[in-house]
């Protein structure tokens, strides 16, 4: 090593050189990295195995890999480079070295595309050499430094390494214990004279399966002797495959060889209603058709078909909700010899015109409705399956039919989405379909007395598998009505009433259901074969128990895309227990073939993931009329039979150990959203063709039932955003199925490349979910508990009150998760349409209010000319009395203006906002027994301008802020404007706290803008006039809790808080035994908390899984805590609701706010209270407080009646207040504002944690801000400090509870 | 795994079909899988995909065209 550089600018060097280093190596066997690194595991015995050189190879690697400049150690780290890129690890790949004799160091590799053996070499040695330049900082220090830009920060750098002996990699394993290590050893005497002859693999037993760790052996000797052999072929075309391993592999692709049982669908159903003529095969709605009355109005329409043109290749489009007119209509095209095509009568108009303009069918069947866009041959079939347009007399004869003509004869096409926006029609041939059944009837066999519902959409594949395993069987098959499908209730009663045994549903429809049926004691006996198909199987907690309690019931998982209709299946095991997780997709079907393949089309080893390429009897014949497309996705089949196609699924799967498939996502831009594949360029076509969009990228996220879809939006120069997302929204909706639309959509200047002016989808933001961004937490328990179970179904953290759940990516279907959980946690009903109607927390649970009794509305006008005074102001105003003016209670607000500011227009601004609300213009006085509000001749609010120099500004600023008002006399709010400079100032807002409260900010701040922008233009501000004054609200306020007249709400409030706060004592002790003074003087400081995101997302996890809000979690965390530092066990800690729950008091300047008391008993039986008890017992008395929340703080206090004192504040001497975000500055003509802080040096409480959650653009928590405020007459600052420190760690401590 | 629309590299592809009459397309370095045969010179991918719309204009496999022949369907 020459010139070594110093440790800072290696740091940087590797910080720099490990960006974005790979989170993880996936590769089969290797198991996931836990722990820390460092001594993780050197206790543990080393696992080693071993291959042989071969001496000739390893000279002849040497030679290639001395001519780059390296040695034979190069080119075995280029050999695993080639291993774990063919074993799936990417093409990034970071392996350990030891150079020299020091720490472990990471070589870095990226594998150029298409190199060769030879140039690899020379890429690791450049590699060595740069690492080998930077080894003067140890391996620890690095990972520190690297890992703090990492997401999973614990991760190792690498996990694979490369070392040249044993001793190193002992050394090196002691570092990185969860590392495996390749090195070279002499199987005799070392001989310096030649290469030594084995490769030795060494790592600890919890790193690598055994059986993994000698395949690897195997294989990487296996490469390095082909690579050897052949070292400028790409090596990507080196095959790791051990020999005989690919005979293996394709033999397990083989499905069974049956024969089909029947030459053609239609003669198989004839034969069988001979069979069965007088059982019945179709009931719907009121009518019900024997086999025999089914054939014969199918051979009735059949006849009209062929009249009309119908036979083999041509079309016919059927138009017609699910009825038994539907089922003849689907025989009578096939027996016509046609091609029968299902549209969806719930589709987008202009799809269906589409899809028929595509198809060109020779006619149409429909209920009677009109097809818009539609100008072809059309005809009506009734509900029982009768056409009233056939003439023909009763003994006209049959026409002649052309079923069965051949087994390539396309008997069915389904239209699937397509990337240039044109969904395509996939053609299905009769024998496809007969083999597809042969196979299905002996997996699930059925026959006369079987029920089969009849469930999936006529567009999707499976409803042919359903429509045919009863007519082919002597099965009965039962249409449920559109309303019974759309929910999981009535499905499930639906399924027990008509004693259905056969149900084929996508994976949430059966979880759905399953629940809804166990709920309503439904044990569905009959239900004997469930199979679930078009999504993911995860069966949940309510699917499992439906299986166990009726062992004997099976369940089945279908794959295939449409273009295979069926390819692999598995059944699974009659023991719940038994079911493994993930569920593979199974083995291949009868007459199928599989194979996972690489980009390259090579077979990829076992557990390797790769793409599925099937051929099948079940295959497809191709696209309609679109050759290219057929051509791309329809391949030869190198693997035989001659002649084949194989088709490309764009499905990732990977081969079990046990010979089944696991399936692994999607290989390309298709998403799979309830069972329906989709093209994310179809949705990208149809956006770009509103001319106000430049660019667009749609992006998937979430994993099945809870997938979403995310549209970024690039608009023209100057067009309006808010145009442009309300234009591509309707375009979409008019265009695509409502699962297809996006949840989202996301203005951006541009969109994201990488290196290779690709669309860097990894880049984008975070999408824009609602158009504030901003999270409005849960004011009420109806909200916290619906938030929570919004949270539940749409898999988000926290949801806002005004979200949007379908804007969240809700659809129908989750709409009836969430009202299942509804009736259950809140035992209220809240019908599917009571959902669409109002898709926000704060509106559902408005219109669920039956729950809480009903309040009076607020009138305006009702406060009069002299309102009395609010509670919460006749509480500070007598405050003011006993303790004298004080600063305690000031708000102050500082504003930073930067830019030319005119004064004159925000002097004029703050009158205009003094003379709108009307708190900021009152004064309070005695006046007989009443305080009143009197409101003044407003243009007496102070504000003073003054030059400032920096330095003096903070004085100057805490002076005004700290001043004391005069309520009787002074009105609540004064101003300061601070010029520093000509174009810098800073203005203070203090309102005294009788006049306003945290929300209040907002609206003063927007009010002083809209005031100052139109002063600027020598205008009048423009704003709607308020809806209500406070004087109003005090009113109201009297009118519920006057002493005169006590409402019925407030009688419960007061006997609830009287029963909760009996015995009350009359003081929490403090923290440490620490005493107060005898009188407090109000003075405070404070401490900065910050709970950092990873800690905030544990304690929304913890939230979510104990069915509380993060503030429970919190609070109980500070109630504990406080035992803990000797406060006792009755832990008393204040809270604040914002008493905003009337919308017409959103606008308003005032103080609405109120302390609510708290108290949670945290004895224990034993020695310490579990925190999932304490929890428990946290959110009962927080949902309780919150359900008596009106009865004013002031009355609480009466009803405690508390021995007064100085010493400390009456009930509530800690609060823990949990507070909105800081407010957008807001926006001024030709200013830059931003807010500021001052310091009031007051504290209202003994101890004040305020908290504000931060929360990303998806509602994932980014971390707590916060501040503890203390009275410094009681506490130092060291004191404090470790409190501060102490909650801090106890909420770092918090751990989820298991699910 | 790169995604399946990623692998337009300009590399050659040529034109082959099958026994059915069948249009597809196969990189050009690689070996002609048995039972298909190559149709007209290698070229990008884009533009063999152009040469097969003009090409499959019967999309139907033979053995179907001859059945419907023979059946007298037109």
């Amino acid at each position: 090593m020459s010139n070594p550089h110093p440790a800072h600018a290696t740091l940087a060097y590797w910080c720099e050189a490990l960006a974005g280093l790979p989170e993880e190596i996936d590769v089969p066997g290797l198991r996931r990295a836990g722990g820390t690194a460092g001594a993780a595991d050197t206790s543990a015995v080393s696992v080693v195995s071993r291959a042989d050189l071969d001496p000739e190879l390893s000279a002849a690697l040497a030679r290639l890999a001395g001519a780059a400049g390296g040695d034979l150690l190069t080119a075995l780290r280029a050999g695993v480079v080639v291993l774990l890129a063919r074993l799936g690890a990417g093409d990034d790949l970071p392996l350990g070295a030891v150079l020299g004799t020091g720490d472990p160091v990471v070589v870095r590799i990226a594998v150029p595309e298409g190199a060769s053996f030879r140039a690899l070499v020379a890429a690791v040695h450049a590699a060595e050499q740069a690492a080998s330049q930077n080894t003067v900082v140890r391996y620890e220090e690095v990972a520190r430094a690297v890992n703090a830009a990492r997401q999973t920060p614990g991760q190792p750098l690498f996990r694979i390494g490369v070392a040249p002996d044993e001793e190193r990699v002992t050394a090196a394993l002691r570092l990185e214990g969860r590392s495996v290590w390749f090195a070279l050893e002499d199987s005799g005497v070392p001989d310096p004279a030649r290469n030594p002859d084995r490769i030795r693999l060494t790592h600890a037993a919890a790193s690598l399966d055994p059986a993994a760790a000698r395949s690897w052996c195997d294989r990487l000797v296996h490469l390095l002797a082909a690579a050897a052999g052949e070292p400028d072929v790409p090596v990507t075309s080196l095959s790791p495959l051990l020999p005989g391993e690919a005979s293996a592999l394709l033999a397990a692709g083989i499905g069974p060889a049956a024969e089909p049982a029947a030459a053609s669908i239609v003669s198989w159903f004839e034969r069988g209603v001979g069979q069965w003529p007088d059982e019945v095969a179709v009931v719907g709605d009121d009518v019900s058709l024997t086999y025999a009355e089914l054939n014969e109005r199918a051979d009735r329409l059949a006849d009209v078909l062929v009249r009309q043109g119908v036979g083999t290749e041509r079309i016919v489009g059927v138009v017609l909700p699910r009825s038994a007119g539907w089922v003849v209509a689907f025989l009578s095209v096939l027996k016509a010899g046609g091609v029968y095509l299902p549209v969806d009568v719930g589709l987008p108009v202009n799809r269906v015109s589409m899809m028929l303009q595509d198809a060109d069918p020779a006619v149409v069947l429909t209920d009677g409705r009109t097809i818009e866009g539609w100008t072809g041959r059309e005809l009506s079939v009734t509900s029982d399956g009768r056409c009233p347009q056939d003439d023909s007399a009763p003994d006209a004869g049959s026409a002649r039919r052309t079923a069965g003509v051949s087994g390539e004869q396309a008997v069915y096409m389904l239209y699937t989405s397509g990337s240039t926006g044109l969904p395509k029609g996939a053609l299905m041939s009769d024998q496809a379909l007969v083999n597809l059944l042969s196979w299905h009837l002996a997996e699930v066999p059925t026959g006369p007395g079987r029920i089969i519902a009849q469930f999936t959409s006529p567009g999707f594949d499976i409803s042919v598998q359903e429509l045919l395993a009863a007519l082919l069987t002597g099965a009965l098959l039962a249409l449920p009505p559109d309303d019974v499908r759309n929910s999981p209730y009535q499905l499930a009663a639906w399924l027990d009433e008509q004693r259905v045994t056969d149900f084929y549903a996508p994976n949430l429809v059966l979880e759905l259901t399953c629940r809804a049926a166990l709920e309503q004691g439904r044990t569905l006996p009959h239900l004997g074969h469930i199979s679930q198909s078009g999504e993911a199987l995860s069966p949940g907690k309510a699917m499992r128990e439906i299986f166990h309690i009726m062992p004997g019931r099976t369940l089945h998982n279908l794959y295939g895309p449409v273009e295979t209709h069926g390819l692999a299946a598995c059944t699974l095991p009659a023991d719940v227990s038994d079911w493994p997780t993930p569920v593979p997709i199974g083995r291949p079907l009868d007459r199928t073939r599989i194979y996972v393949l690489d980009d390259d089309l090579q077979l990829v080893p076992p557990g390797v993931t790769g793409e599925l390429f099937a051929t099948s009897d079940c295959l497809a014949r191709g696209y309609h009329s679109r050759p290219a497309l057929a051509a791309e996705r329809f391949l030869p089949n190198p693997f035989g039979p001659p002649g084949s196609r194989m088709y490309r699924t764009g499905d990732l799967v990977r081969w079990h150990p046990d010979g089944a498939l696991d399936y692994r996502g999607r290989a390309d831009h298709q998403v799979k959203i309830r069972g329906m594949r989709l093209e994310l360029g179809e949705i990208e076509a149809l956006a770009r063709q509103v001319p106000q969009i430049r660019d667009v990228v749609t992006v998937a996220t979430g994993a099945d039932d809870h997938r979403r879809l995310d549209a970024y939006l690039v608009p023209v120069p100057g067009a309006d955003p808010a145009e442009v997302v309300a234009t591509v929204q309707r375009q979409l909706e008019s265009e695509l199925p409502a699962a297809f639309v996006p949840a989202t959509f996301t203005i951006l200047d541009e969109l994201p490349l990488n290196a290779n002016k690709k669309i860097d989808r990894k880049a984008l933001p975070a999408p824009e979910l609602t158009r504030s961004g901003v999270l409005t937490p849960p004011r009420t328990p109806q909200e916290i508990q619906l938030a929570e179970l919004y949270a539940e179904v749409l898999h988000r953290t926290s949801v806002g009150i005004h979200d949007d759940f379908f804007e969240l990516g809700g659809n129908s279907l989750l709409a009836a998760d969430l009202a299942v959980r509804v009736r259950k946690t809140m035992e209220v009903e809240a019908g599917l349409g009571e959902i669409f109607r109002n898709p926000s927390v704060a509106r559902l649970a408005e219109s669920l209010q039956l729950a809480e009794p009903a309040r009076p509305a607020i009138r305006a006008g009702a406060g009069g000319s002299r309102p009395p005074a609010s509670f919460a102001q006749r509480g500070l105003w007598i405050l003011d009395q006993i303790e004298g003016a004080g600063a305690g209670y000031n708000e102050p607000v500082v504003l930073r203006l930067e830019g030319p500011l005119d004064k004159s227009a925000l002097r004029k601004a703050f009158v205009d906002v003094v003379a709108r609300h009307e708190t900021l213009h009152t004064i309070l006085r005695l006046s007989g027994e009443e305080i009143r509000q009197e409101p003044q001749a407003h243009s007496s609010a102070e504000f003073k301008e003054i030059s400032v120099s920096a330095e003096d500004l903070e004085r100057a600023l805490t002076d005004t802020a700290r001043r004391a008002f005069d309520l009787e006399v002074e009105l609540p709010i004064r101003a300061l404007l601070c010029e520093l400079a000509a174009d810098s100032h800073r203005l203070l807002l203090v309102t005294h706290h009788v006049a306003c409260d945290g929300a209040s900010v907002e609206p003063m701040l927007r009010d002083l803008a809209v005031a100052y922008n139109a002063r600027l233009r020598g205008s009048e501000p423009d704003w709607a006039p308020l809806p209500v004054s406070y004087g109003d609200y005090a009113a109201w306020q009297h009118e519920l809790f006057g002493s005169r007249n006590r409402s019925g709400l407030a009688m419960r409030q007061i006997e609830y808080w009287s029963k909760q706060l009996s015995g009350l004592p009359e003081a929490i002790p403090l923290p440490g035994g620490r005493a107060r003074p005898a009188a407090r003087d109000g003075v405070g400081a404070a401490i900065d908390l910050d709970v950092p995101a990873a800690t905030h997302a544990r304690l929304a996890e913890v939230a979510r899984r104990s069915r509380a809000t993060s503030f429970m979690v919190v609070h109980a965390a500070l109630a504990a805590l406080l035992t803990d530092l000797g406060c006792g066990t009755d832990i008393v800690i204040g809270a604040v609701v914002s008493g905003r729950d009337d919308d017409v008091l959103e606008q308003l300047v005032g103080h609405f706010v109120n302390t609510l008391v708290l108290r949670v008993d945290t004895a224990a039986a034993s020695a310490a209270l579990p925190f999932a008890e304490l929890l428990d017992r946290v959110r009962e008395t927080d949902l309780g407080a919150l359900a008596h929340r009106e009865l004013p703080f002031e009355h609480v206090v009466e009803l405690v009646n508390p021995k007064r004192s100085l010493s400390h504040q009456p009930v509530v001497q800690i609060m823990l207040a949990y507070q909105m975000a800081e407010v957008e500055p807001p926006v001024m003509r030709g200013l830059v504002v931003s807010q500021g802080r001052v310091d009031l040096g007051a504290a209202t409480f003994d101890l004040c944690f305020t908290m504000s959650e931060r929360f990303a653009g998806d509602g994932s928590p980014q971390g707590i801000t916060g501040a503890l405020e203390y009275a410094v007459d009681a506490f130092s600052p060291q004191d404090a400090q470790s409190i501060a420190t102490a909650f801090l760690e106890q909420l770092g401590h918090v751990a989820p509870p298991a699910e | 795994m790169s995604s399946t629309d990623d692998d337009t590299r300009g590399e050659a592809y040529v034109v082959v079909r099958n026994h059915e009459e069948q249009y597809s397309i196969w990189r050009a370095n690689r070996e002609v899988p048995a039972g298909w045969e190559t149709v007209g010179a290698a070229a990008p991918k884009e533009e063999c995909l152009a040469r097969i719309e003009e090409l499959w204009t019967d999309m139907r496999p033979l053995s179907l065209r001859v059945a419907m022949a023979e059946a007298g369907i037109r």
